[in-house]
């Protein structure tokens, strides 16, 4: 006997936590169609019965407001589920069961699990579960996803659902769309005889959040917080793990190298330097990613992440966005692809992709040893001014983007900014660990086919002459002769030379290759002999800068570009980003360039 | 008497009175704990001053000022923030 059950519930009501609990590892996850909500399903055994677990989107009401809860009502209203576990928060419970109602009043198979009730006794509160299950005319369990208890009941109702189908009888429920509901939901919890304190969880969040949220110390903490994800991210632990791929990945390579011994070079050039090398440039991201994956979602679970956008809504409201693009706003500083990644965890799609089609004008850590060598250059004595303005351009830039988005690309959507602050919790570690897996696992398979492909395509460009003869001479390179043809573009911002646009073109396969490339095209080794090459291949001061300029404005790596991709997902979008970011980087280091070249 | 959610001195309770926004958005605050007949009280503002949170049900909820300003609410006691009368 096979059957479906979804499982709805509010946001923060313990719903992930009851899934993973149920479901154990067997899990796949997919997206729901046409949108960039993860759909999460997995299959147990009750009894003789093979179930198809559903988990929706968290949704306070079946009458949508984000897309999230369109994504739970549509699927709802499909009539494909046999069984609705309803969860349902035993310390919100006045709330929670308006969304009950709703389900009940569509004639849906309902099951309502009251979660936490371990909770509730503790802090002295008490319901009668028969006479809810009887005011409410469906069954009714408690249980603690957290404890794991109250499952056996659970599955058994479950069980009967499904083995026995009937149409449910309609709720005893007012038109949901009256305040009149919620006197029906206290007569319900009146006849259940429902009673709560909630004082002791209630001081605790207060307490803190007079902290977390307090006018002097509200951002302090931020800072700190912030700093602390970045030093372990991106900092010596970050540091040291991305060392340890890397080392593996040349070791790698260099057993790739002695097993095609004999074979011809370009087939060993391909795997090492191309293919090898460009999924090593994946690998060595994946430390950072799980390091701020794994912060991201205890900020998440412990209910942090809410207050970071409470207290920083009114700084991005002027972006167009909410608070909730904080924390993978301020990892783009440090890189562009693992802020694109942790943009998911912002809950509102507008808000997600607006996030990460903005990312990149903060500078990532990758740009930065650009702008240090060619400032040393160019602007000797002034290094740090020149650096600072060009990280005050991106905020300009992040804001300038930022508003023509909303004029043209996301002109409908905005949501206003309406949110829960749920009750501070100690996050469950297993849910954690689980997250952090999957989206490991995804991050490999996904960002990992296209890195690939587009690495091998540079490596080509780089390896191979016009004429198609292999070369390990760059200059004589695709690349190379690419950067000739396309120079006279690049004059009018002041930097119109084959090696400064070859050195660009290197720059799309990591910010880190564009030095490297310099050091090659210029024949010049190290920092000091590049200082001293440099000048030749610019006009100048004015064309040094707005040659930083372009770097900061123009398109991101290709690893940033496929992250962004990934959490895009909308070919229509990447290619906005794309030419939004080409297009003002062309304007504005002409116009640098155009200005600066009197001045300097 | 009857003033703005956003105007209610810290730690006040007040009952709400009348939700003036569209239909969408005034669904949503019922569906956090904000209807007409309910019980809210005012939290505190965002150290930036805006957005504000308020309890209701039990829940704490954040709103920006605007908002906030389309919700009335009926205090029993006047605020002492204004008393000349």
């Amino acid at each position: 006997m096979n059957g479906v059950a979804a499982l709805a519930g509010n946001p923060n009501c313990g719903k992930t936590t009851l899934f993973n609990a149920l479901t154990g590892s067997h899990q796949y996850v997919g997206n729901w169609p046409g949108v960039t909500v993860e759909k999460r399903e997995a299959i147990f055994d009750v009894n003789d019965a093979q179930i198809t677990l559903i988990d929706l989107p968290g949704a306070y009401s079946l009458t949508p407001y984000s897309i999230e809860e369109r994504v739970t009502a549509d699927y709802l209203a499909g009539g494909e589920a046999g069984a609705v576990i309803n969860i349902v928060d035993a310390m919100h419970l006045e709330r929670s069961l308006l969304l009950t109602l709703q389900l009940l009043n569509r004639r849906l198979p309902v099951i309502v699990a009251i979660n936490m009730m371990d909770e509730l006794a503790r802090e002295g509160g008490k319901i009668d579960i028969a006479a809810l299950s009887n005011a409410l005319g469906c069954p009714v369990v408690a249980i603690s996803a957290r404890r794991k208890t109250g499952f056996d009941e659970l599955f058994s109702a479950l069980y009967e659902k499904i083995a026995h189908p009937a149409e449910s009888p309609a709720a005893p429920a007012a038109d949901e769309d009256e305040e009149a509901i919620y006197q029906h939901v206290s007569a319900l919890l009146r006849a259940a005889g429902y009673e709560k304190r909630s004082g002791g969880s209630r001081d605790r969040t207060g307490a803190l959040d007079r902290i977390l949220t307090g006018r002097y110390t509200a951002f302090p903490i931020l800072l700190a917080v912030l700093l602390f994800m970045f030093f372990l991210a991106f900092g010596a632990p970050g540091a040291y793990l991305t060392g340890l791929v890397g080392g593996a990945v040349d070791r790698l390579r260099a057993l790739t190298l002695w097993l095609l011994r004999g074979q011809p070079a370009w087939v060993s050039s391909l795997l090492a330097d191309g293919i090898l090398a460009g999924a090593g440039s994946v690998l060595g991201f994946l430390p950072q990613i799980l390091i701020l994956y794994l912060l991201m979602a205890v900020i998440e679970d412990t209910g942090y992440m809410a207050r970071a956008a409470f207290i920083t809504d009114r700084l991005l409201r002027r972006l167009g966005l909410s608070g909730r693009s904080v924390i993978p706003m301020l990892m783009g500083l440090g890189c562009t692809t693992t802020a694109a990644a942790a943009a998911r965890g912002v809950e509102n799609e507008r808000d997600r992709r607006m996030t990460v089609m903005l990312t990149p004008c903060m500078s990532c850590g990758a740009k930065l040893p650009v702008y240090a060598l060619m400032a040393r250059a160019f602007f000797p004595g002034h290094e740090g001014a020149v650096v600072l303005s060009l990280y005050l351009l991106g905020g300009v830039m992040l804001a300038v983007m930022g508003a023509c988005l909303r004029r043209f690309v996301f002109r409908e959507g905005e949501t206003p900014f309406l949110m829960e602050l749920p009750a501070y919790r100690l996050p469950v570690w297993r849910s954690v660990g689980r997250r952090l897996y999957e989206r490991a696992r995804d991050f490999v398979r996904r960002a990992g086919t296209l890195i690939v492909l587009l690495s091998a395509i540079c490596w080509f460009l780089q390896a191979f002459t016009p004429a198609l003869k292999l070369t390990a001479r760059m200059d004589d390179s695709i690349m190379a002769s690419v950067g000739h043809r396309l120079a006279p573009l690049f004059r009018p911002m002041g930097f119109g030379s084959w090696q400064a646009v070859s050195s660009l073109l290197s720059g799309l396969v990591a910010k880190e290759g564009i030095l490297s490339a310099m050091q090659v095209l210029f024949h010049a080794p190290g920092a000091a002999a590049l200082v001293r090459a440099l000048p030749t291949a610019f006009s100048g001061a004015a064309g040094a800068y707005a040659f930083l300029a372009f770097i900061l404005i123009s398109p991101p790596c290709v690893s940033a570009i496929s992250a962004s991709a990934r959490e895009l997902k909308s070919r229509k979008l990447l290619l906005s980003m794309l030419a939004m970011e080409t297009v003002f980087a062309a304007l504005i280091s002409t116009a640098a360039y155009q200005l600066l070249r009197f001045i300097l | 008497m009857t003033i703005t959610l956003n105007r209610l001195p810290i730690g006040q309770a007040a009952v709400v009175e009348r939700v003036d926004t569209d239909v969408k958005i005034s669904r949503r605050l019922r569906e956090l704990g904000v209807f007409r007949g309910g019980t809210v009280e005012f939290v505190g503002a965002a150290p930036l001053g805006d957005p504000v949170a308020v309890q209701a049900l039990d829940t704490r909820i954040a709103l920006r000022q605007t908002l906030a300003a389309r919700v009335l609410v009926r205090t029993e006691a006047p605020a002492h923030s204004e008393l000349p009368s």
